[in-house]
């Protein structure tokens, strides 16, 4: 029994040390200090959220102005891009005038006339236009390589750009080289060597004397000095 | 730029409006802790028999308050709702934290304030003892029995703390109270013959 009563009071003493449990001091403070910073937590989150929602109604609004304001663009659209348009027009009309102006200005200044140019030009046009008509591409090509040429010339000149010398004119023995080239046939060209030629030109000598001393006026023959015969190195 | 001023002052003078019910409600809040905070923290520490985490759940308590400042109109008992609030957290934190780690030293307190420093070591143990059968107590007997410790707290409120009818939670006391006597009893009693 008396166990019982300790029993009972060890329960007592434990119940009212829960009962008058005193909070510790500062506690409300510190609570105080929670709230707040909760507070400015709330105030956070909630303002990024009427922001988000205020740019959305923002976006909104937006729309509908636009929507509104399109009938009447339409027209100041469509003014302005026809000023853009005929201003352009106009700058570039402007642009290649000026390009041509310059380019027979630079040609008349170095004395090429464009006049002997046209003139063939024409006369091929009318003889083949079809047979011997370069292709499109390539006439633009040469077109604007003669119509640039002058330029480039002018250029040239005023860098001091060296310009290569046009070819001299054939002498005769390249004129001979090259017809006999053309004409002859390829043994010809072959036995065409040093000691042929030389050869050659003795037996024409020979032949010459052999005629000259056979026929004389006065029954005398006529004395031909003997030529003589070239030192053939090699020959047949 | 009339609509974006318009909209700037709308979004000025709406958080401004929000501001300053935010700050009502902060008053409001603040203005329940002197007036419930001692409970509060009884409530929470017979739960847990630790200072420190008592108070933390007193924080809660009101932070939890001032998330949910629209629903302080719609409450009935400002008491009873807000002992309800602190008893959850508080049990929510008993999962993390064993309140017998922290018997120890809580019944060295009470036997050193009351006995010599000789007998304050049995009595202690005494005392320990009667914690641990308090703890294998029936989890609604424990509650009962815990909540009705809080001096403050008559059988209608902790009736409505625990969901449960009046007389419920006078037979939960009942028994709570009959079967810890007894098991400290025959635990006493089996020490003894050992």
């Amino acid at each position: 029994m008396m166990h019982e009563d300790q029993h009972d009071q060890a329960i007592e003493d434990i119940l009212h040390a829960l009962r008058t449990t005193e909070p510790p001091q500062g506690y409300e403070a510190r609570i105080h200090n929670a709230l707040l910073q909760a507070q400015q937590e709330s105030h956070h989150v909630h303002f990024n959220t009427l922001t988000s929602h205020t740019s959305h109604r923002n976006a909104a609004k937006a729309k509908e102005l636009l929507a509104y304001l399109l009938p009447y663009m339409s027209w100041a659209t469509a003014c302005a891009v026809a000023l853009i348009v005929g201003t352009a027009v106009r700058s570039h009309l402007q642009s290649t005038s000026t390009q041509q102006s310059s380019s027979v200005q630079v040609t008349q200044r170095n004395g090429i006339s464009t006049l002997p140019h046209a003139v063939p030009k024409a006369k091929t046009e009318v003889a083949a236009p079809t047979k011997h008509a370069p292709p499109p591409h390539a006439k633009k090509a040469q077109n604007r390589e003669e119509s640039t040429q002058p330029q480039r010339i002018e250029v040239a000149i005023q860098t001091h750009e060296y310009i290569p010398e046009p070819s001299l004119p054939l002498t005769n023995q390249e004129r001979l080289v090259i017809r006999m080239m053309r004409h002859n046939t390829a043994q010809q060209l072959s036995e065409y060597t040093p000691d042929a030629r030389a050869r050659q030109l003795h037996e024409d000598a020979q032949a010459y004397h052999d005629y000259f001393a056979a026929t004389s006026l006065d029954g005398q023959p006529i004395y031909v000095q003997p030529i003589e015969h070239p030192q053939i190195s090699g020959a047949n | 730029m009339i609509s974006a001023e318009g909209c700037r002052l709308t979004l000025a003078v709406t958080d401004s409006s929000q501001q300053t019910t935010h700050a009502a409600a902060a008053d409001v809040v603040a203005a329940l802790v002197p007036q419930y905070g001692t409970l509060l923290f009884r409530v929470a520490h017979a739960a847990l028999r630790n200072r420190a985490e008592a108070e933390d759940v007193v924080q809660e308590t009101f932070v939890r308050v001032l998330q949910h400042h629209q629903t302080l109109q719609e409450v009935r008992d400002m008491r009873v709702w807000l002992v309800r609030i602190a008893w959850n957290l508080a049990l929510d934190r008993r999962r993390r934290i064993r309140p017998s780690q922290m018997d120890d030293a809580f019944a060295e307190a009470l036997a050193s304030a009351t006995v010599p420093a000789d007998k304050a070591l049995a009595q202690s143990a005494h005392l320990r003892n009667v914690l641990d059968e308090m703890e294998r107590l029936p989890s609604a007997e424990r509650h009962a029995l815990l909540l009705n410790a809080v001096d403050e707290m008559n059988t209608v409120e902790i009736a409505e703390v625990l969901n449960r009818s009046e007389s419920a939670v006078r037979a939960l006391l009942f028994r709570a109270r009959t079967r810890l006597r007894e098991r400290v009893e025959r635990r006493w009693q089996t020490r003894r013959n050992a």
